[in-house]
């Protein structure tokens, strides 16, 4: 509608002023192709604008230098990944990742970032961690890289140092393995450093912003927030639904947005006293969310994709969504920004896509 | 103002009789006015059938009549000390006061001698009195001399007082209730009167000489109007029941037998008359006619007068009695649906992948996978979250049923297949769990040849080494399959199998054992108690509910339905829902009684489902109508509480396929959420 038309509808006189208050259109300009996978995309990480870690439910880990080129496979796991997060990209040489895994294990990997072939390399893990007694369905990265955190469907977070085996304590036992070309990898086991009990059902999703609180979101309804050091949950938000995501962002990296068993992204804001009411409610999906995501530099955009094969792009000053991505054929499982102008996206359709070009302020 | 004259003078004689014991010789002169006063007054009352006479005297007397209405206290003495002793005031100078309050003086005082000559020279000194007590000399009339002497003759003081006078009775004897006085009765009022006898006798006498004569008694008239009311005209207009008969039309200008001519159709419109419904064509077409002479008989007459006479005979012309009665009122309180979320409401998920209509679904305990089992042979398991296929078993005939383990750490599940029942090692769980597992799947040696009894002959457990399962062999369709709460019993209901249509298997010594107790009617399902050591068998017809460790029939839960479909245990284990086929869905309480609490009549097809959540108050039931009803079902610890049925929420969304709905339903064992498997091969998730 141009301004005209609408002073006619409206019938406003010409001559009035007229407040105009605009958002600045953020939409991708461009579509990459996609990157098809075996099976079900279940998690991808963008956390690096070296490449994206996509997890699948073949149980590989896939790294995508670029869009349609896979540089790294990530090979062991015997069921599903469910999680995938980078642990530390800036270390020049070797990459450090964690995968979590529908078989009650998280591993760790490591590669080098910068090699590409023509074919993909095969990766072995060299840390297995064992302790969930159910699916590990979260995984997130503390920001100093030492220590990774685990939520499961066994109800409890697994915190976990991510040291090599050497420096490390806690190792069990070291197996040594022919790998069955060329090199010679260790193997070693993890145990869990603490556990964080609370929640009464599956904890669905983790994630770690600061060095020492955990946000949590689980299958009981709650949003707790963890103190790392004591091992006791601080706030307890209670929402209703089922949560299926989490991410913590947004203004001063303090509101919590999370989506669950309905099509309604909330965000919370737990700097306020004395309530537990979203302070903005998001509902233009139509089926369950699958995941959130805060943009990292701007304060005001994130992005949600949901089983009705959308991703939305949010604008907290608007109440529609900024663009919609409707590529995927059927569910999308994961979704994230990358290189801060970009949204990769995973789902059912077992194919990775990358929207890239999007200028956000 | 007819005051009798004793009456009224009483006071005043009073008063003198005590003046007079003060001192007789004096008095009182006020008194002595006042009963002047009434002696006309007195003259008045006797007269008082002289009318012009008491007219007249009236206003003569009328001060003295308003005077004397009052006591002798009202014309006031002048000095108003009252009865004191006047010696007190011999030594003052005044002798006391004046109504105002000012002190009265003391006359000069003449003496002796002076006042005796006085005296001697006024001739009318014999008639003057000292008044003490005002201080005055009063010089009495002559009247008063006169009543002076009539009372120092002992007869009444007035002269006109007759003591003689006629009796006037003031009392109205004739109708007073009670007996004035308490005299007994007299004996005339007990002998029987002979007066009477003597009237009597005089009365037969002239009858018997026919002096006296009797009424002839009335005749009945013996013709009554037949097409008359029953009630006469003023009874009809008495009631208000009555309603006239409506008055007949009264015939209008088109009746008349020479109609102006608007009146009359042309000949077009007679013959579009013909054209229409017989019922529509107009009764009547005016004509015109030239003379009265020329006027037909009316051939309708005898047909409108009955007809009307059917209308009033056959319409009963009664004033409704209508109740005003809000039917919103009638309806039961029920709370509102916003109270009672969460609820399962919206279906986000569906699982697809079956190629045959899905008949059975069972989530695992800890509500992370589903198992589902079709006609099209195979038995998926899915993950709930995504709604991703993980296993699949070709088993090569249709599903009839599959249950998982009620046991988290035994990741098993029980599955029928025609007659077999296989029990399925998923492969969930950790390492530890798996061997378990594996070692309760294994029969090491054929133990079921051990016991001698008929169950060898229609029973044995069988190892299946394509499915790496154990295979339960029964001799009948197996249709419905049940988990003991501890996972280690199995109890299979073969519809067709007669005494052994109820098996309990017992999973760890690989054992099977018939149900000790006499079957009554087709099984249809078993349902074991949620806690205790119960057995629930619903047959085609009734409830029978068993205790296992007693073995004995505790109860007959009677459906009064035609035919059960399913059965489903409350959690707390005190209240059960029946389905049956016609679409009813009971609620049983077993404290209340073995009659169904509430019968709920809501699905327009056979029920195939219903289910009970395990935590919320939730229960559902599904139909052959591709809809599934989720209801409000509290149960509440007091037992003087009924259980509170509120239906929440009718679930859409599965197509029909073959002339079957939805068949199962089942609840997540932790979230408000439903799962529905329809013939339309999906299986869909309701979320709140």
């Amino acid at each position: 509608m141009s301004l005209e038309q609408f002073l006619l509808a409206k019938g406003i006189s010409a001559e009035k002023i007229l407040e105009i208050e605009y958002i600045r259109a953020v939409a991708p300009r461009k579509e990459e192709e996609p990157s098809p996978h075996d099976d079900w995309v279940s998690a991808v990480d963008g956390s690096s604008p070296r490449f994206i870690l996509t997890g699948c439910c073949d149980g590989l880990g896939r790294v995508w230098k670029e869009a349609g080129l896979c540089t790294h496979i990530l090979e062991g796991h015997s069921d599903a990944i469910s999680s995938v997060s980078i642990i530390n990209s800036e270390a020049l040489g070797s990459v450090t990742v964690a995968t979590a895994s529908k078989d009650r294990t998280l591993r760790l990997w490591k590669f080098d970032a910068e090699d590409s072939n023509d074919h993909p390399a095969m990766i072995r893990a060299f840390k297995i961690l064992r302790g969930h007694n159910a699916s590990v369905h979260s995984v997130a990265a503390k920001t100093s890289g030492d220590m990774v955190c685990s939520g499961s469907w066994d109800c409890t977070i697994n915190l976990w140092r991510t040291n090599d085996s050497d420096t490390d304590g806690d190792v069990v036992s070291i197996k040594k393995r022919k790998v069955n070309s060329k090199a010679e990898q260790s193997q070693s086991e993890g145990e869990a450093v603490s556990m964080l009990v609370g929640h009464t059902q599956c904890v669905s999703s983790v994630v770690w912003p600061q060095h020492e609180t955990i946000y949590s979101a689980s299958w009981d309804h709650s949003v707790r927030q963890w103190d790392v050091e004591t091992g006791k949950d601080l706030s307890n938000i209670f929402c209703g639904k089922v949560l299926n995501c989490i991410d913590v962002g947004g203004e001063g990296s303090a509101l919590i947005a999370a989506g669950g068993s309905d099509p309604i992204l909330r965000i919370w804001d737990p700097r306020k006293p004395g309530t537990s009411a979203p302070v903005f409610q998001f509902s233009s999906h139509s089926s369950w969310i699958s995941a959130c995501k805060w943009h990292d530099r701007s304060s005001f955009h994130l992005l949600s994709s949901s089983y009705d094969g959308k991703v939305m792009l949010w604008d907290l000053r608007t109440a529609w969504p900024l663009s919609v991505l409707d590529t995927h054929k059927d569910k999308v499982l994961c979704a994230d920004w990358w290189k801060g102008d970009s949204v990769v996206s995973g789902g059912v359709d077992a194919q990775l896509r990358i929207c890239s070009d999007i200028s956000i302020p | 103002m007819r005051r009798t004259s004793p009456r009224s003078t009483t006071p005043s004689l009073k008063t003198m009789n005590h003046q007079e014991s003060q001192r007789p010789e004096k008095v009182n002169p006020l008194e002595m006015r006042d009963l002047g006063f009434i002696e006309s007054g007195n003259n008045d009352g006797l007269d008082d059938n002289h009318d012009q006479d008491e007219l007249a005297d009236s206003s003569q007397s009328r001060q003295a009549v308003d005077e004397s209405d009052s006591s002798e206290d009202e014309v006031a003495p002048r000095n108003t000390i009252g009865d004191v002793p006047l010696e007190w005031y011999k030594d003052e100078k005044h002798i006391g006061y004046d109504i105002a309050g000012k002190k009265i003086k003391k006359k000069e005082r003449q003496d002796k001698l002076d006042s005796f000559l006085a005296s001697a020279d006024d001739s009318k000194n014999w008639r003057k009195i000292y008044d003490e007590y005002n201080d005055e000399e009063v010089e009495l009339t002559k009247e008063e001399t006169k009543l002076i002497r009539r009372l120092l003759k002992g007869k009444a003081p007035h002269a006109e007082f007759d003591p003689y006078a006629p009796y006037v009775d003031w009392f109205k004897w004739d109708d007073a209730k009670h007996p004035l006085s308490n005299a007994p009765e007299p004996k005339r009022r007990f002998i029987p009167s002979k007066w009477e006898s003597k009237k009597v006798v005089e009365y037969v006498r002239a009858i018997r000489k026919g002096l006296i004569k009797f009424d002839k008694p009335k005749e009945e008239p013996r013709l009554y109007l037949l097409w008359g009311d029953d009630s006469s005209s003023a009874d009809r207009t008495k009631h208000l029941a009555y309603i006239p008969p409506p008055k007949p039309k009264l015939p209008g200008h088109e009746e008349s037998y020479n109609p102006s001519l608007e009146y009359l159709p042309t000949q077009e419109e007679i013959n579009t008359y013909q054209l229409m419904y017989e019922e529509d064509r107009p009764k009547f077409i005016p004509k015109r006619f030239t003379s009265f002479r020329s006027i037909p008989a009316y051939e309708n007459a005898i047909k409108d007068s009955f007809e009307r006479c059917l209308d009033l005979y056959l319409c009963p012309r009664v004033r409704k009695k209508r109740i005003n009665i809000d039917p919103e009122s009638l309806k039961p309180k029920l709370p509102s649906r916003k109270d009672l979320r969460p609820y399962p409401v919206t279906c986000y998920l569906e699982y697809r992948g079956h190629e045959g209509a899905v008949l059975s679904i069972s989530v695992e305990p800890s509500g992370q996978w589903i198992a589902s089992g079709s006609k099209d042979g195979t038995v998926r398991i899915w993950e709930v979250e995504t709604g991703r296929c993980l296993r699949v078993w070709e088993l090569g005939e249709a599903v009839q049923h599959v249950a998982w383990n009620p046991l988290l750490e035994l990741p098993i599940l029980a599955v029928s297949v025609g007659s077999d029942v296989l029990i399925l090692n998923t492969g969930f769980g950790n390492e530890e769990q798996q061997r378990k597992a594996k070692e309760l799947l294994q029969i090491g040696t054929p133990t079921s040849s051990d016991d001698s009894d008929d169950i060898s002959s229609v029973l044995s457990w069988l190892q299946d080494e394509k499915h790496d399962c154990i295979r339960l062999r029964h001799f009948r369709t197996v249709s419905s399959i049940e988990w003991h709460r501890k996972g280690d019993y199995l109890s299979t209901v073969m519809p067709a199998g007669e005494s052994r249509a109820i098996l309990i298997h017992q999973l760890s010594k690989k054992l099977t054992q018939r149900l000790p107790f006499k079957h009554h009617g087709l099984p249809v399902s078993s349902v074991f108690h949620p806690t205790r050591s119960i057995f629930f068998v619903a047959t085609k017809k009734n409830v029978r509910v068993y205790d296992l460790l007693r073995q004995k029939l505790i109860k007959k839960l009677e459906t009064q339905l035609r035919e059960v479909s399913s059965i489903a245990v409350h959690p707390a284990g005190d209240n059960v829902i029946v389905g049956s086929k016609e679409g009813k869905l009971c609620w049983f309480d077993m404290d209340l009684s073995s009659k169904p609490y509430k019968t709920l009549k809501c699905h327009p097809k056979d029920i195939t489902n219903v289910a009970f959540h395990r935590s919320y108050p939730l229960f559902a039931s599904c139909s052959d109508d591709c809809t599934a009803y989720v209801f409000h079902g509290m149960v509440y610890a007091d037992l003087n509480q009924n259980p509170l049925i509120v239906p929440l929420e009718i679930l859409r969304g599965h197509t029909s396929s073959d002339g079957r709905g939805v068949i199962d339903c089942k609840f997540h064992p932790r979230q408000p959420w439903l799962f529905t498997a329809g013939a339309d091969s999906s299986i869909k998730l309701y979320c709140h």
